[in-house]
This record gives C-alpha cells, sequence and structure tokens, in this order.
C-alpha cells in the first residue's frame, strides 16, 4: 500500500491542535465509515447509478476530511465509475475500498 | 445571525459546524438537502446557507434555485460547497442563483470570511427591508392625512373631489344613479360667539358623528369647509338621498343638544346627478337646494 490510510498529525494540523475534537470525530469515523460502506455494497448491487455516485462522494468528502486518503481515493474511483455509467467498474472497485475501509478503522483506532 | 449548514456525511458537518461555531453565528444543521428545505420553510429560518452540491434528496443547487422563485428569494445569501470544481460546474451553480462557491477541501477561515460577506449583505437586506416597511407606513399615514379633515376626521375636500369625478365615471358607465346632500350648520357662528371655538369644534364633532352613524359603506361623508359638510351617496336616486337627508337632520336636532349642550339644527341641500353634468355643476345644484333650506327657515331637507 503507497498511500497513506489515515495521517493524524495532517487532522491536528487542520484541526489547529484541538485533539479533543480529532478524537471525537475519529469516534463518530469508526461508526460512520462501516456504515456507508455498508450502504454503498447495498446500492452497488442495485442499478440506480446517481445513487452509488451520491454514496461514493459522501465517502469521498468524509475521507478527505479525516485525511484517509487510501479510503478518498478508493471512493473516487467509484464515484467516477458511477459518474461514466460503469456499473460494472463500480461494483469492481467496491471490494477494494471495502479492505480499505477496514484497514483505515483499524488505523484510526490504533 | 443564523447561518444553516446542510452536509449530509455527519463528520464533514461537524467539521462545518465547527467552522462557525463561536462567531457570531446561530448554527442551524440538516442532514440532507430535504432537511435543509423543510428548515427554510420555518419560520423565522435562516438567510445565510452553506449548501452541500451533493446530497441525498434535494441538492444544494436545486434547494437555492426554488429559494429564488420564492417571493424572498434575493434575500439568501448561498454558498455552494463542493468537490466538483470544473468552471462549468461553477458556472452551473452561480446561474442556478448561488451567491458563492467554495470548492473542497476548503480553508476554515477562507469558507468563514466568505460567510462574513454574505452575513454582511443579508443584514443590509434586512436593514433595507425595514426601511421600507417603514416608508410604507409613513406613505399610509400621509396618504390618510392628505385625505382626511383634522377636526372631524371626516375625509376631506380634495378626497372628496377625486372620488365624486370618479363615481361620476363610474355613473355614466354603469348607468346607476347617484345623489348628493349639501349640509350646513344653522347659525354656527353664534355658536362660536355664544359659546367659543373650543364649544364650536365640539359641535362639528359631534356632527361628524352623526353622519358617520347614519352613512352606509359605500357613502362618502367629508367636511366642506367650515360648518359645511357634503354626502355622497352612490346608486341613491334624489328620493333614497332625501330620506337619509331627513334621518340626519332629525338626529342632529334631537341628539346635539344632548352630546354638546348646545340646541343647534342643520340645512340640507339634496340633489341627483343628471346624465352629462360634470361634477362642479352637481355641487353648484346642491348649493343652491341648501340655501333655499337656509331661506326657508333653516332645520330642513330642500330637494334640489
Amino acid at each position: 500500500m503507497s498511500v497513506t490510510l489515515f495521517d493524524r498529525a495532517e487532522l491536528l494540523e487542520n484541526l489547529d491542535g484541538d485533539a479533543e475534537f480529532a478524537d471525537s470525530i475519529l469516534g463518530d469515523a469508526q461508526v460512520e465509515i462501516p456504515k456507508d460502506v455498508a450502504q454503498l455494497k447495498a446500492l452497488c448491487s442495485g442499478e440506480e447509478l446517481h445513487s452509488i455516485r451520491v454514496c461514493a462522494h459522501t465517502i469521498k468528502g468524509m475521507a478527505s476530511n479525516l485525511c484517509a486518503p487510501a479510503l478518498r481515493d478508493a471512493a473516487f474511483a467509484i464515484e467516477g465509475a458511477a459518474r461514466d455509467g460503469d456499473l460494472e467498474g463500480a461494483r469492481a472497485a467496491l471490494s477494494e475500498l471495502e479492505k480499505i475501509a477496514v484497514m483505515t478503522v483499524e488505523a484510526i483506532k490504533a | 445571525m443564523k447561518i444553516l449548514l446542510a452536509e449530509d456525511d455527519k463528520i464533514s458537518r461537524r467539521l462545518l459546524e465547527r467552522v462557525f461555531s463561536g462567531y457570531g453565528y446561530d448554527v442551524v444543521s440538516a442532514s440532507d438537502g430535504d432537511e435543509a428545505w423543510r428548515i427554510l420553510e420555518e419560520p423565522e429560518h435562516p438567510h445565510l446557507l452553506v449548501l452541500d452540491w451533493m446530497m441525498p434528496g434535494v441538492t444544494g443547487v436545486e434547494i437555492v434555485k426554488r429559494l429564488r422563485e420564492r417571493p424572498d428569494g434575493h434575500t439568501y445569501y448561498a454558498i455552494i460547497l463542493t468537490s466538483l470544481d470544473t468552471p462549468d460546474d461553477l458556472a452551473y451553480a452561480l446561474d442556478g442563483g448561488a451567491d458563492e462557491f467554495v470548492s473542497k477541501p476548503y480553508h476554515a477561515d477562507a469558507l468563514r470570511a466568505r460567510a462574513n460577506v454574505g452575513r454582511r449583505i443579508v443584514s443590509l437586506h434586512h436593514t433595507l427591508s425595514e426601511k421600507i416597511r417603514l416608508l410604507q407606513e409613513a406613505n399610509a399615514t400621509i396618504s390618510h392625512l392628505a385625505a382626511t379633515d383634522e377636526l372631524t376626521t371626516l375625509y376631506n375636500r380634495r378626497y372628496f373631489n377625486e372620488n365624486l369625478t370618479k363615481s361620476i365615471s363610474a355613473a355614466k358607465r354603469y348607468k346607476f344613479p347617484l345623489s348628493l346632500v349639501m349640509v350646513d350648520i344653522d347659525k354656527f357662528k353664534a355658536v362660536n360667539d355664544t359659546y367659543g371655538h373650543s364649544s364650536g369644534d365640539t359641535v362639528l364633532k359631534a356632527f361628524a358623528d352623526i353622519l358617520r352613524s347614519l352613512a352606509r359603506t359605500e357613502d362618502v361623508s367629508a367636511r366642506w369647509g367650515g360648518e359645511e359638510f357634503i354626502i355622497l351617496l352612490t346608486h341613491t336616486a334624489r328620493d333614497g338621498a332625501a330620506v337619509m337627508a331627513e334621518r340626519v337632520r332629525s338626529k342632529m336636532a334631537s341628539e346635539c343638544l344632548r352630546v354638546t349642550s348646545i340646541p343647534v339644527t342643520v340645512s340640507l341641500g339634496v340633489v341627483e346627478w343628471g346624465d352629462g353634468e360634470d361634477p362642479e355643476l352637481l355641487i353648484k345644484r346642491a348649493d343652491k337646494a341648501l340655501y333655499r333650506a337656509k331661506d326657508e327657515g333653516r332645520n330642513r331637507v330642500v330637494l334640489g
């Protein structure tokens, strides 16, 4: 894995060193990431490309805010596939995102 | 100032709330576009908005488009927050009605500074709206004063003349009868000389009350000048106007004394508008009938 999973130092810097707030949103992230990934997985089993795109976009935004670039990039790939009407491409990228999501949550917990 | 933050992702929403908390903003949050729209339909809702473009339900840009169609649509300041950042995206959002477009990832201080611009503009809108409301109230007061006699609060001569001209035009067009009653308080000079001007004013006010109590909603009663009054009765022929005039005469004769302790009567001249007659001529005929009533001994109604 060449892309960083989670950069705590960057997050703290973005939050002006507010460690308490950082811990608070990281606590939320441990709940939100699996929830959103499960939602995306459910959507990928259907054919509603717009909903897949919106959900992947949400995960991308969250990952970006959390300084979790690997998850951001994986979500971006699915969002792009959905935008281009490539349902199979979105489905194919899902398993990679699921793996990265699990690792990201572990990195956040560490 | 209230600010609405609409962002579907919880973490992004919390970060956004943090940008504005403690900087004089009263933060209202929505977790999707539908919730944001519900908030914007409540009374006392925010007018400064930071909306994520892409959200489940209504998108941020759709919210702005809908807002601009409302009568108060110009009073909002909307910042669209998005990771869509091509020139086409920017043009689409701004043409849709957004005031500002901020790309993600945003810099907290820069986003707040843009919202501060919005806060100044929204404040300006509020101030202007309040000034316009006060101006409208003042105009209404001025219009009322311009049409009203200060002492009796009946209509004044100017308003009456405008109304008479319009009513005659309508009577011509729709062929309905219209009558005038000209009234003069008998020996009013003697009232002033004997009891003083303040008592004279009391008599004028008491007579105005009598006119108000007897007039129909559509009648126009006015102080013509001094102790002279005039009543316009639309959809009323001369006989009907004479009945009304007699009621006025009778009520004044019986009630004014009780109100003012001064025995005062009135004389009245009644005329009906004839097709083609102009307002000046009609008034002149009413005046003539009134002076016949005076000549014939006062406290009476004369038909002209």
